[in-house]
């Protein structure tokens, strides 16, 4: 997946070795992170680093908590580095479950839970997509999301934006939606499913 | 979990809304399941579209912590299980006597971070990237000899790194004549009595390759040096005048060795 929000800066302009004509993408960088190569993860850094903490913010919510994540995750990103398979997706794909799933693992922890049952209570429900976009530039990347999510039926919707942007488990959706398992488990794959095609995820 | 519906997971375990133990049993399922594994990865790289539309511009604190972290970091085995999770203790952790390398990485971080800049490294190519480099050692008065000597070669390499109280160090280097030239420009005046030195960070200990005085145009001649096996970075610090054995402050300016 190419990725128009981070374009490369000049810091990434670091030329693969094999093809001297195209500027190095992120896989590239990636690939020579996995050497060890500092200077590659200096230059892989803008184009993952806010995405990242975008994610992980959406998740955890507390400020602190959020970049003391977002961090680990970073770092996480150059230790594994040399697992990275570009055949199983993009270096940012990859760099973004790291976030996801680690920022899912902060909020489910027992501590965690509880605050933030509480909080979930004061705010009554899951917010709006619009709520945390409208602090951030808006750009291309962001509109098209937004219209294809509203291209997805309400309850495909509500399901996605709960289990990705809340870090809910596909049970606590339920709850919330007052909705039967088995169906929140099919919405939550056929709304990505949709997703997937309005947004021409290859 | 019946066999029939298990597909239907990908979605939720895409968005990792799976508790542990459904999680678990769905990667087993997935090893033995290709169709599976290939919408997963659909689905994965749809659910980031969705983490992209959140992204926000990270302080340069982050960065900062990130670089220095990095540099402390060993990476995994190529090979192996999954990965493992990372310890907790990762953020506190610290290996002694890793000295100046990780000094300068935080400092590197910090020059980014006060500059508000990131610090770029061109490597030189092809002859439109050379032509580009050519271009900013114009800039930099390029017309000493040694400079243009050194741009004809053809392994040719230039790097530059912006310095932490303004002003830039760009490097020029053939590894093929192990020769290098060091230009700056704009950088502020040394402190009365204090001058810029350069430096050659690799393994051990850094070398001196020479002072640097800004002359009144806020420019010094091309510093030329050689000696470049073994090094990976360039640095400037303030030393007293006459400089110093080794560093005894933190650089104002670092970036990588070109190669």
């Amino acid at each position: 997946m190419r990725d128009p929000v981070w374009p490369l800066r000049r810091g990434a302009e670091r030329r693969d070795e094999r093809d001297d004509a195209r500027p190095a993408t992120a896989e590239d960088l990636l690939a020579q992170v996995a050497k060890g190569d500092e200077s590659a993860f200096e230059q892989l850094y803008p184009l993952v680093a806010g995405p990242v903490l975008g994610v992980v913010r959406r998740v955890v919510r507390d400020t602190a908590q959020t970049e003391e994540v977002a961090q680990e995750v970073l770092v996480e990103l150059w230790r594994t580095a040399p697992r990275y398979d570009p055949a199983k997706g993009s270096a940012l794909t990859w760099a973004l479950t790291l976030a996801h799933r680690r920022a899912v693992d902060r909020v489910r922890s027992a501590q965690a839970r509880s605050d933030r049952e509480q909080r979930f209570c004061a705010e009554s429900g899951a917010r709006d997509f619009d709520e945390v976009a409208e602090t951030v530039t808006t750009n291309l990347e962001r509109e098209q999301v937004r219209r294809c999510l509203g291209s997805l039926t309400t309850l495909q919707r509500e399901s996605v934006e709960l289990a990705y942007y809340g870090g809910r488990t596909y049970s606590e959706v339920a709850e919330l939606l007052t909705t039967p398992l088995g169906t929140v488990k099919t919405r939550l794959r056929d709304g990505l499913i949709r997703l997937r095609d309005c947004l021409g995820v290859a | 979990m019946s066999s029939p519906d298990i597909h239907t997971l990908t979605g939720a375990y895409a968005l990792d809304a799976l508790d542990e133990l459904e999680r678990r049993q769905f990667e087993a399922h997935l090893a033995q399941c290709p169709e599976c594994a290939r919408e997963v990865g659909e689905l994965r790289a749809t659910a980031a579209r969705l983490g992209t539309a959140a992204a926000e511009q990270p302080p340069d604190a982050l960065r900062r912590r990130v670089l220095a972290q990095v540099a402390i970091t060993r990476q995994n085995s190529p090979v192996g299980g999954p990965v493992p999770a990372q310890p907790r203790s990762a953020t506190t952790g610290r290996r002694a006597g890793a000295g100046w390398a990780v000094r300068l990485t935080a400092a590197a971080a910090a020059v980014a971070a006060a500059a508000a800049v990131v610090l770029g490294v061109v490597t030189v190519r092809t002859a439109q990237q050379r032509d580009a480099a050519l271009a900013e050692l114009a800039q930099a008065q390029a017309q000493y000899a040694p400079v243009q000597q050194l741009a004809a070669a053809a392994d040719a390499r230039g790097g530059s790194g912006v310095g932490v109280r303004g002003g830039t160090a760009f490097v020029l280097a053939s590894h093929e004549l192990n020769q290098a030239v060091l230009l700056v420009s704009d950088l502020p005046a040394p402190p009365p009595g204090h001058t810029y030195q350069a430096w050659l960070i690799g393994q051990g200990h850094p070398r001196s390759v020479g002072l640097v005085q800004p002359a009144a145009s806020n420019r010094a001649a091309p510093l030329r040096f050689g000696g470049l096996s073994g090094a990976t970075k360039v640095g400037l610090t303030i030393e007293p005048a006459g400089g110093s054995p080794q560093p005894t402050t933190t650089p104002v300016v670092l970036f990588d060795l070109p190669t």
